[in-house]
């Protein structure tokens, strides 16, 4: 029996995933779809290498982090939990659609002000600071995305 | 067009009053993003290509490359001032710069790291000058079965540097050609490997897929730092480091005495970082680590060697500085990028409508030129520059990134969006933003990835018109002398490299974890 606990369960994770690409790519090969009608058995015979080698690769990877010698590596723990990838995403996408459509001056404002925020151990405490860098930032980005950059908002509420 | 109207057009252009700006505002931004930690050269790049279109080439390059030498020093920055590299390029400078800094002596341990820094960069950047055209002019020579075998030999170098996992390295590039697959055929244009998603058809845009990987997976990595900091702060767990005073010690000064006693630490820097800078994709950071134990190897001082000598600031300085120039010369000659922040330079290059590669010298001949006088002074602007504001760049290293990450963060998101004005750049950036923060927590290397992103389509095309032109013959593969000599090579670089690596595994293994 492998005793899991031993072994290093970022890599076991990271060839599972890496195979599992492969596979869906080996087979997206054989389906029509999301190929073009037009196209032969030529341009279907890079990806279906690719995919093949991606899983021998990773299934290496993970036959030698399961049946190896080596122990596993003291993992670092990592500060990233899955809802700061979701939260931070989430406010990227919801931060542009603010600033597309409300216009740049409000949305950039209102988008600093909340990450800003976020950041800060004691927002009360700084909050005439961070205003104050929130408003600056603001005028600097509606500069760069009205003169350097023109943006294009749907409504153009304000600039 | 003769070889003096060319120099004569890309001096004129070089040293106008606006190519000379944006250079050194490169070099600033460089330095500056490179003395916090957190930031990188590349991070600072990716996130200014969709600025870059809009201006001159001469203007975009010179930024860009100013921001690439800056980076590497600036990186010392704060390796010295807290113990802290700034970038993983300057890892090895903390063994002796930081204990350097606690004897009292931060000021001479920046300066010998700005002294090596530029000699080494000047070094590589005069190479890349003589030895990029005659390579180029080699590369015009190449067929597809020629391009095919130095590909290979690219991955093949790629994977065997990445000494912390050779398999993960080749999993990275291999991840990287399949998701440069996808979207359209790089031989007919047709749509294929779309899994019926209209966000696939056409590929992944550059950009996005650039700007997502290496800063927003960046920017969620710091997100997700300084959110425990906070924790940390509130619980009342952790405190400031104060900011270093460098005129505390009367007698911290550097003099011409100290570069002269270093200067053979920075040679074996300058020529180990110009050599791996030329490697495709090998790392600043194994650069600098290799060019510390050759350094330490060949000092009589070896003994004082992580306790604070001038030398093992010098060796890994001049070093990683050195693979800036270096790094830029296959992608000129070759279209191969030397590393992932000379990919990001290729890119604004194709943005410009400058191709890398052999063609780039007769169909961009001043342009070249131009850029080549531009790598040259800007190492320059990075002495005179640096040299002045040490003292405030060592107070921009404790920053507090609650303002910058906001800041950064909605100008990639809006500056990806303005460079096509379509949701689907913002989109593909933030998920690639997740891709490249899940490749970092697997520790995937993101170079590798990056090349085999670039170029996977031109490795496909090149083995598709061989296989065509030989009636499906893989051995057409085998038959060209110039192919086989890459072949060749490539076997004889992956066995000096494991005997080489396995008689320096120490010293190498810091440079693996950093990288």
């Amino acid at each position: 029996m492998i005793d899991l606990r031993n072994r290093n369960k970022n890599d076991i994770y990271c060839s599972l995933v890496m195979t599992l690409i492969g596979a869906v790519g080996i087979i997206n090969t054989f389906m029509s779809t999301g190929w073009s009608k037009a196209t032969g058995e030529a341009t279907k015979m890079f990806p279906r290498l690719i995919s093949a080698l991606l899983i021998v690769v990773a299934v290496f990877l993970l036959a030698r982090t399961l049946f190896g010698k080596n122990q596993a590596q003291q993992s670092e723990n990592s500060p990233v939990r899955l809802w700061h990838i979701i939260v931070f995403l989430a406010i990227g996408f919801i931060s542009f659609e603010i600033v597309v459509r409300v216009g740049p001056a409000v949305g950039i404002l209102i988008c600093l002000l909340v990450l800003i925020n976020l950041f800060d151990a004691e927002p009360k405490k700084h909050i005439v600071a961070n205003s104050i860098y929130a408003i600056i930032a603001t005028a600097v980005l509606i500069v760069i995305f009205t003169k350097v950059l023109p943006i294009v908002t749907i409504s153009k509420i304000l600039f | 067009m003769s070889l003096g109207t060319i120099l004569t057009q890309a001096l004129g252009n070089a040293f106008q009053p606006a190519s000379m700006l944006f250079a050194l505002l490169g070099v600033i931004c460089g330095v500056t993003v490179g003395a916090i930690p957190g930031l990188t050269g590349d991070m600072a790049i990716a996130i200014l290509l969709p600025f870059v279109y809009k201006v001159d080439s001469t203007l975009a390059l010179g930024l860009l490359i100013g921001i690439y030498k800056g980076s590497m020093f600036g990186g010392s920055i704060s390796a010295i001032s807290f113990g802290v590299p700034g970038t993983p390029a300057a890892a090895a400078t903390v063994e002796d710069g930081y204990p350097l800094a606690k004897k009292g002596y931060p000021k001479r341990s920046m300066l010998q790291a700005l002294f090596s820094s530029v000699t080494g960069d000047v070094f590589s950047s005069i190479l890349l000058v003589f030895l990029t055209i005659p390579m180029g002019q080699l590369a015009i020579k190449f067929g597809p079965t020629e391009f095919f075998a130095l590909y290979v030999f690219s991955i093949a170098v790629i994977v065997v540097l990445n000494r912390s996992s050779r398999v993960k390295g080749l999993l990275a590039a291999l991840i990287g050609i399949f998701i440069g697959a996808i979207g359209s055929d790089p031989v007919t244009g047709a749509s294929r490997m779309t899994f019926g998603i209209k966000l696939f058809r056409g590929g992944f845009a550059t950009i996005p897929v650039l700007v997502g990987t290496f800063a927003i997976s960046e920017l969620i990595l710091q997100f997700a730092a300084a959110y425990q900091k906070k924790r940390l702060i509130r619980q009342g767990t952790t405190t400031e480091q104060a900011v270093i005073d460098l005129n505390k010690n009367s007698d911290d000064q550097y003099k011409l005495k100290h570069y002269w006693q270093t200067f053979k630490s920075t040679v074996i820097g300058s020529i180990v970082g110009t050599f791996v800078g030329i490697l495709p994709g090998a790392g600043s950071s194994i650069a600098a680590y290799l060019s510390y134990g050759l350094a330490q190897s060949a000092s009589k001082n070896g003994k004082e060697f992580g306790k604070g000598a001038l030398e093992g600031v010098a060796a890994p300085e001049a070093a990683n500085s050195a693979t800036c120039g270096a790094s830029v010369i296959p992608l000129l000659a070759f279209g191969i990028p030397g590393s992932a922040t000379a990919a990001l330079i290729g890119a604004a290059m194709t943005m410009q409508g400058i191709n890398p590669g052999p063609t780039v010298f007769s169909e961009n001949k001043i342009v070249i030129y131009t850029f080549f006088i531009v790598v040259l002074y800007a190492s320059f602007f990075n002495l005179g520059i640096s040299r002045l504001l040490i003292p405030l760049y060592a107070k921009i290293s404790k920053v507090d990134m609650k303002f910058l990450i906001p800041s950064i963060f909605i100008l990639a998101v809006l500056g990806c969006y303005v460079t096509s004005n379509s949701v689907t750049n913002v989109i593909v950036m933030l998920l690639f933003g997740a891709f490249g923060l899940v490749l970092r927590m697997f520790k995937m290397p993101l170079g590798p990835f990056i090349l085999g992103y670039i170029i996977g389509p031109s490795m496909e095309r090149s083995l598709r018109q061989s296989l065509s032109m030989s009636g499906n013959n893989i051995m057409v593969l085998f038959q060209r002398p110039i192919a086989i000599f890459f072949y060749v090579i490539t076997i004889v670089f992956i066995v000096v490299i494991f005997y080489t690596f396995n008689r320096n595994k120490k010293v190498l293994d810091k440079g693996d974890s950093d990288d």
